[in-house]
This record gives C-alpha cells, sequence and structure tokens, in this order.
C-alpha cells in the first residue's frame, strides 16, 4: 500500500482475488489491495467455492495484500471455519508487517497458521501427510 | 430556506448538539475539517480518501497510514452499520485535523449510541472465533486515545507520531 491507501497499480477498489492456482497438492490464491467490508464478499465467494470439494488445502498469497480490516478478519475466521467442516486447511503466506501484526494483536495467528512464503506454506501442508 | 449550520454543530433527531474535541487531543475546534456524507459505505469513503490524501501530504509512514486507515475504517464501518443501521437516509459526519505530529479524527452516526465498555473482548478464548467485534478493540490499539460522547454515537481519535 503507498501512502495514498492504494496498490501499486492504483485499484484499490478493483477485484481482491487476482489469481488460483494448484501448487504441490495445495490451493494458492493470489490476493492484492484491501481486504474490507467492501471486498470480503468476493474472497468469501472464491473460498466457499473451492472449500465444495471435500479437502482443499488453501493458501492465501497475501504478498501483494496491503490492508486488512476487522470485517475481512471475519471472514477469514468463517472461512477458516468452513474449511475444517469440509476437511481442509486455511492458511496465509507471505503477508506483509502491517498485517502480521495485526494478526498477532487479535490473536488471529492461532487460529489461521501464518508463513513467511508460499513455498513455506506449501512444504508445511505436505508434512502434515 | 434551511439555514446552514455552522461546522461541530449537528441536529440529530431534532436536537442540536456540538461536537467539541477533547481539550486534552491539543487542537482547536476551528482547526478541525468537517466532511458530512449519506450514510454509505460506499460515500464514506470520500472523507476517508481526504484524510489520507493529508496523511499523505504530511509523509505519514506505511505502518502510521495503516493504523490510521484502519482505526478509521472501524470507526466510519460501526457508524454505518451499528450506528445508522444501514439507513442512507441518515448521514455520518467526518471532522478531521491532520499535521506531521497529530492526526484527530471524530466519526459522529445518527444513532441511539451504545456502551463501548459492554462489547467482549475479541481476543478472549472464547471469542476468537467469532467472526465479529473486533473493530473497536482495533481502534484502541492503533490510536494513541480514543473516547466517546456520552451519548456513545460520536468517537474522537488521536494519533501521535
Amino acid at each position: 500500500m503507498d501512502a495514498q491507501g492504494k496498490v501499486a497499480d492504483g485499484s484499490a477498489l478493483s477485484e481482491i482475488v487476482t489469481g488460483v492456482e494448484q501448487v504441490g497438492g495445495c490451493t494458492v490464491v493470489r490476493l492484492r489491495g484491501e481486504l474490507n467490508v467492501g471486498q470480503r464478499g468476493e474472497l468469501e465467494r472464491v473460498l466457499r467455492e473451492l472449500f465444495e470439494t471435500t479437502g482443499t488445502r488453501v493458501v492465501l498469497d497475501c504478498a501483494a495484500l496491503g490492508f486488512v480490516a476487522s470485517a475481512g478478519l471475519g471472514t477469514l475466521v468463517g472461512m477458516q471455519k468452513l474449511s475444517r467442516q469440509k476437511g481442509g486447511s486455511l492458511c496465509m503466506a507471505a503477508a506483509r508487517g502491517p498485517i502480521v501484526s495485526l494478526m498477532k494483536m487479535t490473536r488471529l495467528e492461532q487460529v489461521i497458521p501464518m508463513f513467511e512464503s508460499v513455498e513455506q506454506a506449501i512444504a508445511a501442508d505436505v508434512r502434515e501427510d | 430556506m434551511t439555514r446552514k449550520l455552522p461546522e461541530g454543530v449537528v441536529i440529530h433527531n431534532g436536537r442540536t448538539s456540538v461536537m467539541r474535541v477533547p481539550s486534552d487531543y491539543g487542537v482547536r475546534d476551528d482547526d478541525l475539517k468537517q466532511a458530512v456524507v449519506p450514510s454509505d459505505l460506499r460515500t464514506v469513503k470520500e472523507p476517508e480518501q481526504r484524510i489520507l490524501d493529508d496523511l499523505a501530504q504530511n509523509q505519514y509512514d506505511e505502518e502510521s497510514i495503516f493504523a490510521i486507515k484502519l482505526a478509521l475504517e472501524e470507526a466510519l464501518t460501526n457508524g454505518v452499520k451499528h450506528g445508522n443501521r444501514n439507513d442512507p437516509n441518515k448521514t455520518i459526519t467526518v471532522r478531521f485535523y491532520v499535521d506531521p505530529r497529530r492526526v484527530v479524527i471524530c466519526v459522529r452516526d445518527e444513532g441511539p449510541g451504545f456502551r463501548p465498555e459492554l462489547v467482549p473482548d475479541p481476543t478472549a478464548d472464547e471469542n476468537l472465533e467469532r467472526p465479529n467485534g473486533r473493530g473497536i478493540m482495533l481502534m484502541h490499539a492503533y490510536m494513541t486515545k480514543v473516547c466517546y460522547n456520552e451519548t456513545g454515537n460520536e468517537v474522537w481519535m488521536l494519533k501521535e507520531k
């Protein structure tokens, strides 16, 4: 996020999910921009669809995610619950400093595992097999 | 003819009240800018962007911008959803001041108010997986001072560098 509170290409109000990719037995969902009350719906829709398949392991690639508000935290918590119900998992990877601090402050890093990189998240997930 | 009210004076439900900056925030009422917008999650982006522009002009760093934006969005979302109950016929009043050392933001809705001390601690073990209820805690965690008017429909936040 730059000083204007926008992502690098200035598209803070655009879609939050920029890609969904299968990597090493996981589904990597790439995020950008702002996960707030206006954007949470789209992420929820994408994740609900993914978790319809039992056992789906989702890694959220947060490298380009600039901002998360409490509404976004609520979505993450809700989707983590859903993933468990469906025998899958949800984790976050490559989150920037302010978002890592936010997850620690709210103690949500105890609910949603966080990894420094997507590769580490995938490797950790594989080891759980 | 409708008379324009002085800045900081609001009429809600037929009652006139004055939005006064707390005396320990180090800012005079006259220094505050004001925006009154319809109570809608999209239209409240306008005063939010004005504040973010002022932060950029005053060269706040990424961490401070994240903190202030977060507290501001929580206050605006609370005002629209919980205070005004998503009624677009109501308004949100935002008063703000930004200089290189401090930021003061006030958000007021037209709702009946609430008692912040009754909001459960979202970091307690039993509440960790609740989807809602983190906004108030985040405002307090990321700002230097947070206080409310007696009714509980007006929040004043201070961030000092």
